[in-house]
């Protein structure tokens, strides 16, 4: 070929492709942004896995009222839409069905019923947008759950948009702005992150003393498993403390105990731990933020950045001192922080409770429900997508307790956070189906009044530090020179219910369990910093134990003394300019002297 | 409808059958002995003199040390011993602590914590329960103390503790070996018949154990029975067959039919159970393309299992290769890419088949 008739040809190309380009209009709306949520819920439990919010339908079998919110277009003219859902029961076929109306005209197709269960784009066919602006409504069919994480519009091609994850960040940045739009909050002496018990005890601790914080939080609630979204009461004792002054802060977030599951929401006490909190005048709080990316230099945290998970605001701070009090310890491992997962063998520890080889097991993860009496008959429809139940095997409770658990190993508490939920809500739904429509003696006049969405997890990552605790620690009692919190729980840690495995071999869904008791003992101060992250504290259910010893000090009265050590840690560190470690080994006697005053 | 008119019919089952057991009356006494005392048992028949039920008449002090209430009721057991119900005559009703009569709530929680076999109950002394400093009986869980107090709590009536105890350790106390003993003088063939078309699921496994040996085999004549019980709506009881019943009986074109029709109208969970083990039979050629036919009615998870049968199978009807070879070329990716996974080391496909295979190229 000619060489410029080549080059003219490649000229002309290029130019045909900018054209294409340039014709292309694209615009994503995220579906946890819509402007009214109606009935619908957020969740980010699977950010970690997603990489995103998304908008669910929670209404327990009955159909939640509509989200609406306003899109604008700068150009007119015809768009292909895609939707970003999933069918999250396709056993065959799951009930999460939903439509989409645009400007009052529903799409044709029914979402969240194409027996997929993988998060994919849906062709939802094309629109014709005339005006600057065109209102999007989300219809919940069914109450059950049905999902979806964005809208897309595109024109000028009909090209499906992107399902693998690092292609589908680039584009929501582009479209959404967010590295662009990022707001910097400030830099503070310590930023906790993760509004549990723990963290709100960590934040507080610190803030009294003087220290400026940050409190970062992914939902709206504080209280994380104790708030009211998750509802599970605080154990652990407080008046068996060697040092009385731990457990204060604790006891001002403590509003009594419920029991697991209360269909009163008011029990939980969400309002007591907002006003404790913002009375903190060196006390930010930062809720519905979720970190999920961490700047580091040297082995060190520099900077955490977050993101709204309604308008996906992305959000960074800085700080001297970072505490993780995730649960999940995300903030580590997004640091690089060393952990452990699962159980360690018998041979490693030397425990006589641990497992002879190790492996993936955890504990699992509840979604707490609740019925009430209701004046007439009500019924429920029957449920072939969820757990099937019969006379010969269903669970006769009209609430439930802590042994509504999925997890131990058939599903990892991270990466399959949300296959637990909706296990955990087949098993739920399945079961009260069984219960309503063969039982209508003792269950016709009860309603569901409560079943939880966020799941209460017991065990994901344990961050690693410079001390592990062991069932040796907790069993001989031994009181290290840093010894902290005193922990009184048994050694609880929960297993598939028997008669559950036989009905539901790998799909186990209730648990049992064996208390091992213990006498008051202490978790050294080492157990509470990263090893590796020269910055880095953790309090909580992820601090440093083993499998075994962790299912001791996992409850939530003994973390939230873990949080209020952290405090003074940070307090300590600050003072002399030195590393969550340097207080150990620098300052020992001056920390432990706070804690006994 | 089919559910609810399932239900109907069930209660109408129910109804006759308690009508046409009350109207006889006839029944077999037997003297047991309970802790050195002797006691009345009947096995009562039904209007076929076939054996029904158990039942004991009761008049009991229900006691803590010296204070006593005197309780009348009778319990009710199937041939098994598992325990039924209870009824108490009008004019002696029960009552709590304070003498208020059982209100209908309490009579209902009373049945549901009779009827679990695993009841709290069953590890714990009536000394344990209770208060043992208490002077005075309370009869109430607030004379319970710490942990106890709680997980007890919903193992019995407020105000009826001994009650419920002791008519619990009554229901599944030494009686049931009684009956089973007796039980056991009554079994014969025509029985295990009646057992496996039974709606208790009790009886259902208790005959499956009797007639399916370890390696699956079934007693002559109880075939029929069995693959009823595979075929009903007690999911645990049919997966419970399948997973033991020898595949001998699936080896002809006329049993795999009916294995297949079973198979379409199971639900969800036993269906992803029926797949795993049908890869072990070799399908009768006429079947294959009944089940290539049924691939799009089925969800991805399904459809993968499905062809993982297909794989096994050593020769595939032309029909059945076209049908897989259209999804191997067809625009859904996750559906070729299964067929091309499945299919890819299978000797015996068409040349056409083997060709496609070669050229096609992973998403």
């Amino acid at each position: 070929m000619n060489p410029i008739f080549k080059t003219y040809l490649l000229i002309l190309i290029f130019f045909f492709c900018l054209l294409r380009v340039a014709a292309q209009e694209q615009v994503l709306v995220e579906a946890e942004s819509f402007r009214q949520k109606g009935g619908w819920v957020v969740d980010q439990q699977s950010f970690p896995v997603l990489h995103s919010s998304y908008l669910m339908a929670h209404g327990m079998g009955r159909p939640v009222a509509d989200a609406k919110t306003q899109v604008k277009f700068s150009k007119k003219g015809s768009y292909k839409v895609w939707l970003r859902t999933k069918d999250w029961a396709p056993y065959p076929v799951g009930p999460g069905k939903f439509k989409l109306h645009v400007d009052g005209q529903a799409l044709a197709p029914t979402f969240g019923e194409s027996g997929d269960g993988a998060w994919k784009w849906y062709n939802g066919g094309e629109i014709r947008v005339e005006k600057d602006s065109v209102e999007l409504v989300l219809q919940d069919l069914t109450g059950f759950n049905g999902r979806i994480d964005a809208i897309l519009f595109s024109r000028g091609s009909n090209t499906e948009p992107p399902n693998e994850l690092a292609a589908l960040d680039g584009l929501r940045n582009k479209l959404l702005g967010l590295r662009a739009g990022l707001k910097e909050m400030g830099d503070f002496d310590l930023v906790v992150v993760g509004g549990g018990v723990a963290g709100t005890c960590a934040a507080i601790s610190a803030a009294r003393l003087g220290l400026k914080v940050a409190l970062i939080q992914d939902r709206p609630l504080l209280g994380g498993n104790n708030s009211s979204e998750v509802r599970v009461h605080l154990m652990g004792d407080l008046d068996k403390s060697y040092y009385p002054k731990l457990g204060r802060i604790v006891r001002e977030l403590d509003n009594g105990d419920p029991g697991n599951g209360n269909p009163n929401a008011k029990e939980y006490g969400d309002a007591r731990k907002f006003a404790i909190v913002k009375a903190e005048k060196n006390l930010s709080l930062f809720v519905n933020t979720h970190v999920y990316q961490a700047e580091t230099a040297n082995n060190t945290i520099k900077a955490v950045i977050g993101r709204d998970i309604e308008t996906n605001q992305e959000r960074r701070f800085t700080a001297k001192y970072f505490a993780d009090c995730t649960g999940d310890g995300t903030l580590g491992f997004l640091a690089g922080a060393d952990f452990r997962m699962g159980r360690e063998s018998k041979q490693e520890t030397g425990e006589s409770l641990a497992a002879d080889k190790a492996d993936d097991f955890t504990l699992g993860t509840s979604n707490l429900w609740a019925s009430l009496p209701v004046d007439s008959v009500t019924t429920f429809p029957e449920t072939p997508w969820a757990l099937t139940f019969s006379e010969e095997y269903h669970i006769d409770e009209e609430q439930s307790d802590w042994q509504w658990e999925t997890g131990f190993g058939n599903f990892n508490t991270i990466t399959e956070a949300e296959q637990i939920r909706d296990h955990n809500l087949r098993a739920v739904y399945g079961n009260w189906s069984y219960l309503k429509n063969n039982k209508p003696e003792k269950y016709g006049k009860r309603a569901l009044a409560w079943v939880a969405y966020i799941g209460g997890k017991r065990e994901s990552r344990r961050l690693l530090g410079d001390h592990i605790l062991t069932q040796m620690d907790v069993q001989e009692g031994k009181v290290y020179p840093d010894a902290t919190v005193t922990a009184t729980w048994t050694i609880d840690l929960h297993f598939p219910d028997k008669k559950n495995s036989l009905y539901f071999p790998d799909e186990e869904f209730f648990a049992g369990t064996k208390h091992i008791r213990v006498a008051p003992y202490t978790i050294p101060y080492r157990c509470l910093y990263s090893r590796n992250v020269s910055n880095l504290f953790m309090a909580g259910r992820d601090i440093s134990t083993t499998h075994v010893a962790f299912g001791s000090t996992r409850v939530m009265r003994t973390c939230g003394m873990m949080g209020e050590v952290v405090g003074m840690a940070a307090f300590v560190a600050k003072q002399h300019q030195t590393t969550p470690r340097g207080v150990y080994e620098k300052h020992l006697p001056e920390f432990m002297g706070m804690i006994k005053d | 409808m089919k559910k609810k008119f399932r239900q109907v019919a069930s209660l109408f089952i129910a109804c006759f059958w308690l009508a046409s057991v009350a109207a006889q009356g006839k029944g077999e006494t037997y003297t047991v002995s309970e802790s050195g005392e002797a006691y009345e048992l009947v096995l009562a028949y039904d209007r076929q003199q076939e054996p029904a039920y158990f039942v004991r008449n009761i008049f009991t002090p229900v006691c803590l040390d010296s204070v006593c209430k005197p309780v009348r009721i009778k319990l009710f057991w199937d041939l098994l011993g598992n325990y039924l119900k209870y009824e108490v005559p009008a004019d002696e009703p029960l009552t709590k602590l304070d003498h208020k009569e059982f209100t209908p709530e309490d009579h209902a929680k009373l049945q549901g914590i009779l009827s679990n076999e695993n009841s709290l109950l069953k590890d714990f002394r009536l000394e344990d329960l209770v208060d043992s400093t208490s002077q005075h009986l309370s009869d109430s869980v607030d004379a319970v103390t710490g942990a106890t107090k709680n997980t007890i709590k919903n193992e019995v009536i407020e105000g009826a503790l001994y009650t419920c105890y002791t008519l619990w350790h009554l229901a599944h106390g030494p009686v049931v070996n009684e009956i089973q003993e007796i039980f056991k003088t009554k079994l014969d063939t025509h029985m295990l018949h009646r057992f496996l078309r039974s709606m208790n699921f009790h009886y259902v496994y208790f005959a499956l154990e009797e007639v399916m040996n370890a390696e699956g085999v079934i007693q002559d004549g109880f075939l029929p029975d069995v693959l009823a019980v595979l075929a009903s709506d007690n999911v645990f009881a049919a997966r419970h067959v399948w997973q033991r019943i020898n595949l001998q009986y699936f080896a002809k074109r006329e049993e795999q039919e009916t294995l297949w029709r079973i198979f379409v109208h199971s639900p969800y969970t036993l269906q992803v159970a029926f797949l795993k083990r049908m890869k072990q039979l070799d399908l009768d050629p006429g079947l294959v393309p009944r089940i290539t036919d049924y691939l799009p009615k089925l969800n991805n998870a399904l459809f993968k299992q499905t062809l993982g049968v297909l794989a096994t199978q050593d020769v595939l009807p032309r029909t059945s290769q076209e049908k897989l070879l259209a999804y191997l070329t067809s625009a859904d990716k996750e559906k070729s890419e299964a067929v091309y996974d499945a299919m890819k080391g299978h000797s015996k496909l068409s040349e056409a088949f083997h060709k496609q295979l070669r050229i096609y190229s992973k998403p």
